[in-house]
This record gives structure tokens, C-alpha cells and sequence, in this order.
């Protein structure tokens, strides 16, 4: 186990709640929450893989670790330092050491703006740099992203998804970041271009020493990238641990639910239909107890009743032993998955 | 198209050949799609993958005549079905074919669908305009249709807006609108890529299930290798509006002959490879997708391809088949010696 200097990243306990509007003018005001009660942790030069399907919260989490929103309740530390509700100056100096990478290269940069320009902006803005020192950096990045110095010049409408979505790299990395956030960083990218993009991050992560947050609905891309996952289903993270554990014996039912949905490419392992009951519930009114029992085919009383806790899975050997935790009554009873690799 | 197409028994639902469709006119036109050729069997899966420009949007809108008419035409080839060319068609008798032996279902559902109409008044105005009334009748079918579509509570839903349901949900009327009369010819356009994985896999399911139920032969568009290998029986790739390899699907997984092809099928990452085969990095294809239209001499991958030779660059390859329908077009690893043109007899 390492020691506690190694941790980047430390959320304890995350919760954030928007107010729905009210149906009647004096009625009560409901909330959505759309993080619930969500503990994590990151190591230096580690990535950790935040999987969710759409409504459950995995977004709203990453605007919250990086404090474009301020959460409800809970903590968030960066480097050993209190984040969760810094303002001003103060949360400006915080923000040079965590990035964001949007997902849709094309609306995330700014159409009037060079290449270039687009990379200097951040150091612009932290001040401090003379307009060549700034041009200087900005182009080395730029190239070690993988784009020439006459391509520098170009503005965002003339390049490819694949060399914009590099753009948008390099700007995330010229303040030197520690932390970087990538929400679906490859899924608006033709399938043909994904592979070079992953692998430019990867080489980026060692190179740099970052770490990475990446949030992904893409299962497949998520165990090629990440060395911890976090499996979340409204708001709440059901399974968290290594990916090499997860993706070998996923221990939470909704897990093993995602990984039978995944339609495998090789044409020789054809799954049988799998059963999948319903759809997400609406986020407004979740399910009580279990958020996961409506739809799981192992649901007893107990899971009506009252919220699993994420609790440690004991008796797992080897490295990482101790570090998987499932919010499943039954995690330890379930059998094999079945139809697993 | 293909040798196996040509057996007696094999007989195609849909037949296109040589398609050409441009955007533009005189010499700014642009091909999207540039003599796309192939066939469709009874209660087949027929995969067109490509990547975005690759004008496999642009071939599924061709074969119903849905081309903007300002914007583009079909210029060129046969699309046959059930003896007619649906390309000289006239407009009434495409009325006809369209949505009633021929529908499409697209791939975003919230903007396919009017949201100022209801389910029920929706799925009913597919019988209206072909001239069978909002009756009983008609109201008795529509339910029938969503119960086939395995929506739950078939009475209820009749009565919602399209915002008022998930995608999943949207997406099976969709599928019931098109199933109306039982078409022999379903389109489906990227028909889960809006939706999540859970939800992807209920939907292909019940595609797959209707063609087994119904005998429909299904044209399925998509850009997810893992959707070609579980849901579909041939496969056909397709680069600027091309198609660059086509075959029976398991051959072509196991045994790719297009360096795109196999490209491709490298460059995804697939669920425990990076353990069971020590993946650690994804072999990647060099450059990006050309825009549509670009005019080439040769082979319009050859830019971005690592085994490209000089004569590449100076002619396109044809597709060329083997004795098992197995075709790709490609100079450098399709022998010539062994290889038929495959082209069909005219």
C-alpha cells in the first residue's frame, strides 16, 4: 500500500444535488441527485476509468472534482489541499494543476482562434510569460502532440476531428497540469482515428507524469487505458477497484449487466440474447433502496429495503488485494459470471 | 455481386449495382457514393460499416430516393427490387414502395420522430398515407405493432409524446413504424448509436428477432465492429464511397484482405485483450478520413496505408471475389491470379 504523499486526488463522501423546479407555485422543491455520496481516490500517475451510462451522474462528477460546480456536501482534495468550496484567486491557482479534455472537438474550441493561440490562451491568462516565451511553449506542445508549426498557424475549421481533439490536448497539458480530466475523449472521433488519440495519451501520462480521470461509457476503451475503475448507476458508485479484477470477475450484478451488453467484435463469440430488464430509471425518483433492484435479476427484500454500502471485498490475494469494493449484499454469493472472457 | 450471389438459390430481395450518387452539379459535383454495389437476401443482415464520410448514410438514403433533390441525385447504377429499378422509378410508385416495402429507421429517434404528435397518432399516420383510414382497424394493428416491438403497456404508451419516453423506448416505435406492413427491406441507420450500451443491446435483439420472426432482410449501418460480429451475416466496408472489402462476416473478421479492414479490426479495443494477449498499445491507422468527395487517381485509402506500392497511387483497384464471395479491392494483397471480376453478367 502506498502512503498517503501519493494520493492526487481525495473525495470523500460527494454529494450534489440540483433543485428541480416546483410543480405547484408554494409546493415542496425537489432535488435531483445527481451525485450521491461518492468516495474516491487517485494516485500520482495513475488512471482511473469513471464508467456510467447516460444519467448517472458521471459527468456532474467530473465538473465537481475540477470545480466547475460546487458540490453539495462532501470534500474534495487536491495534493493534500481543501478544494470543495474555494472561490476567486484562490480556486484559479487550484485549477493549474487539474485540465479538462471535452469531448466534442469541434464545439470546445474556439472558431476565431489559431492553433497556436489556442494552446498560449491558458498561459496568457495565468500571466507571467513574455508573448515568445509563451509562442515557444505553445509550439513545442503542438508538436508533441503530433501537429507542425505551419499547422500552428491554421484555425480549428481546418483540421480533422483526430487533430482537433490534439489541439485540445495540448491546451489542456501547457500549464503543467497534474491531474487531467477527459470526458469521452475519443467517442466523437471516427473509429479509425480513436486508437491514435489513446495512444498519444498514454504516451503523454508517462512522459509528463500525469494522471488521468477518464469518464467513458465504452468499457472496452476503459480496460485498455485504466488502471482503476469506478462502475457508478444514478449517482451512486456501485463498483470500484483494479480493471484487471472488475473486468475478471465483476462482482456487482450491474457490472456483469454492462459487460453482457457489450457486443464483443470477434463474430466466433456470439452471445446468446441476454435478458436485460428495462430502462434507468428517471434520476428524480430513484428506486428506494438498492438503485440497481428494479432491474436485477438477483434482487431480494433485503435490497428494497435499504442501500447496499460500498463495502471492501475481503479475500482477494495478490497486488491490489483489499482495494475492491462492491455495493452488493450478495457480492460475495454471486457465482461466476457467466459468458465472461 | 459477389460468386456466391450468383447461385440460383440466393435470390436477392434487393440487388444495387454500381450506384453513383453526387452532391453539387457540372464540375464541382461530388461522388459520396461511387459505384457501390450489392445484393440482399430474404431475412438476411447485411452490414455496411464505415467511417463518417464513408457514404453509407448517403447509399441507404439512395435506394428509397430520399436525396434532397436541390442538393444532390443519383446518377448512376440499378437498384433492383422485386424487378423494378428503383432509381427511374416514378414518384407515386416510390410512395408506394417507401415505409410499406421498404422503411428505414433512423439513428436519432427524438428528431425522426414529431414531438407534437402522439405514439398512437404517429404509428397510425404510416396507414393513413398509404390509404387504408384511422379506424378501429388501424388503432387494433398499431397496437398490435407496439406489442411486437415488446413494449410494455401498449395501451398507455399510445397516448405519449415522444420527450415523455427513454431512447430505448423511442427508438422500438420507430422500429413499429417502420414494421407497419411488414416491409421485405428494413434500413436501419445507426440505429443505437444514441443509445446506451444496455439499452443498444435490447434494440439489435429485437432486430435480430423480427428478421428470424418476419423473414425481413435487414440493411445495418454502423460504425461499431462489435455490432458487425454479433448481429450481422455479411459484411460490407466502406471507405470514400466505396465499398473496399465484403464478404460473409466471420471470413472477413478472421481472415481480413484489406489493409483498411484489418485496420480497422486492430485498432479497436477489444474486452481482455490487454491481459489475455498483452495488448498494451492499439495499432493505429495513420492520418484521417478524406472529406467527401476528394478526387483520387488510385486507391483512396492508399494515403494512409502502410503497405501501399506505386501503382496505388495510379489506378483504383476493382473488387475482386474468390469462389466463397470473399471481395476486396485492393492491389497489393487481392491475387489477381486466383480472382474472378465481380462484377455480374449483364
Amino acid at each position: 500500500m502506498k502512503s498517503e504523499a501519493d494520493i492526487l486526488l481525495d473525495v470523500r463522501n460527494l454529494s450534489m444535488r440540483y433543485p428541480l423546479r416546483r410543480r405547484t407555485p408554494f409546493g415542496p422543491r425537489q432535488h435531483v441527485h445527481a451525485v450521491n455520496d461518492v468516495s474516491l481516490r487517485l494516485r500520482r500517475g495513475e488512471t482511473l476509468g469513471i464508467v456510467g451510462e447516460s444519467g448517472s451522474g458521471k459527468t456532474t462528477l467530473a465538473r465537481c472534482i475540477l470545480r466547475l460546480l460546487e458540490p453539495t456536501s462532501g470534500r474534495i482534495a487536491l495534493q493534500g489541499q481543501d478544494i470543495t468550496h474555494l472561490r476567486g484567486r484562490a480556486l484559479r491557482e487550484a485549477r493549474r494543476h487539474m485540465q479538462f479534455v471535452f469531448q466534442d472537438p469541434y464545439a470546445s474550441l474556439d472558431p476565431r482562434l489559431r492553433a497556436l493561440e489556442l494552446v498560449r490562451e491558458p498561459l496568457d491568462a495565468l500571466g507571467g510569460f513574455s508573448r515568445s516565451e509563451a509562442d515557444a511553449i505553445a509550439l513545442r506542445l503542438l508538436e508533441r502532440v503530433g501537429l507542425s508549426a505551419a499547422q500552428a498557424r491554421q484555425f480549428p475549421h481546418q483540421f480533422s476531428g483526430g487533430q482537433r481533439q490534439r489541439i485540445g490536448i495540448a491546451r489542456a497539458l501547457v500549464l503543467n497540469p497534474q491531474l487531467v480530466v477527459a470526458d469521452e475523449p475519443v467517442s466523437a472521433l471516427d473509429v479509425s482515428v480513436r486508437a491514435q488519440i489513446l495512444n498519444l495519451m498514454a504516451d503523454l501520462r508517462r512522459e509528463f507524469g500525469l494522471s488521468y480521470l477518464i469518464i467513458s461509457h465504452d468499457l472496452a476503451i476503459i480496460e485498455h487505458v485504466c488502471d482503476q475503475v469506478a462502475i457508478v448507476y444514478l449517482g451512486r458508485i456501485v463498483e470500484h477497484g483494479p480493471v484487471e479484477q472488475i473486468f475478471r470477475d465483476p462482482r456487482h450484478p450491474y457490472t456483469r449487466t454492462l459487460l453482457a451488453a457489450i457486443p464483443s467484435p470477434d463474430p466466433s463469440r456470439r452471445r446468446r440474447a441476454v435478458e436485460i430488464a428495462g430502462d434507468l430509471p428517471n434520476p428524480a425518483a430513484p428506486p428506494p433502496g438498492c438503485p440497481f433492484h428494479p432491474r436485477c435479476p438477483h434482487a431480494q427484500d433485503a435490497c428494497r429495503q435499504s442501500v447496499p454500502p460500498l463495502d471492501l471485498l475481503p479475500g482477494e490475494g495478490g497486488s491490489g488485494a483489499g482495494e475492491r469494493r462492491v455495493a452488493c449484499f450478495f457480492a460475495q454469493s454471486l457465482g461466476p459470471a457467466p459468458g465472461l472472457v | 455481386m459477389s460468386g456466391a450471389a450468383n447461385k440460383p438459390q440466393d435470390a436477392a430481395v434487393l440487388q444495387v449495382r454500381e450506384l453513383v450518387t453526387e452532391f453539387g452539379s457540372g464540375p464541382s459535383a461530388r461522388r459520396a457514393v461511387d459505384g457501390v454495389s450489392f445484393s440482399l437476401r430474404r431475412g438476411e443482415v447485411l452490414g455496411l460499416v464505415g467511417e463518417s464520410g464513408s457514404g453509407k448514410s448517403v447509399t441507404a438514403l439512395s435506394l428509397l430516393r430520399l436525396i434532397d433533390r436541390q442538393a444532390g441525385r443519383v446518377s448512376g447504377g440499378e437498384i433492383l427490387f422485386d424487378g423494378r429499378d428503383l432509381r427511374t422509378a416514378p414518384d407515386a410508385q416510390m410512395r408506394r414502395i417507401r415505409g410499406r416495402e421498404m422503411s428505414m429507421v433512423f439513428q436519432e429517434p427524438l428528431s425522426a420522430l414529431n414531438p407534437c404528435y402522439t405514439v398512437g397518432d404517429q404509428i397510425a399516420e404510416v396507414f393513413v398515407a398509404h390509404g387504408d383510414g384511422a379506424g378501429a382497424a388501424t388503432r387494433a394493428r398499431v397496437l398490435e405493432l407496439l406489442s411486437l416491438v415488446r413494449i410494455p403497456d401498449p395501451v398507455g404508451i399510445l397516448r405519449r409524446y415522444p420527450h415523455e419516453l427513454s431512447g430505448g423506448m423511442r427508438q422500438r416505435v420507430m422500429i413499429a413504424m417502420a414494421l407497419a406492413y411488414a416491409p421485405k427491406v428494413l434500413i436501419a441507420d445507426e440505429p443505437t448509436t444514441a443509445l446506451d450500451v444496455t439499452t443498444q443491446a435490447q434494440v439489435l435483439d429485437l432486430i435480430d428477432g423480427l428478421r428470424r420472426e418476419l423473414g425481413v432482410a435487414v440493411l445495418l449501418i454502423t460504425h461499431d465492429m462489435g455490432v458487425v460480429a454479433q448481429y450481422t451475416d455479411r459484411v460490407a466496408v466502406m471507405y470514400a464511397g466505396r465499398i473496399v472489402e465484403t464478404g460473409e462476416v466471420g471470413e472477413v473478421f478472421r481472415r481480413p484482405r484489406h489493409p483498411y479492414t484489418e485496420g480497422l479490426l486492430a485498432s479497436v479495443p477489444r474486452l481482455g485483450q490487454r491481459w489475455r494477449e498483452g495488448v498494451q498499445r492499439l495499432a493505429e491507422i495513420p492520418g484521417s478520413v478524406p472529406g467527401i468527395g476528394v478526387i483520387r487517381q488510385g486507391c483512396r485509402f492508399e494515403p494512409r496505408c502502410a503497405r501501399a506500392e506505386a501503382r496505388c497511387a495510379g489506378a483504383v483497384p476493382p473488387l475482386l471475389s474468390d469462389a466463397d464471395g470473399h471481395a476486396s479491392a485492393c492491389w497489393v494483397t487481392s491475387a489477381p491470379a486466383d480472382a474472378a471480376p465481380t462484377k455480374e453478367p449483364a
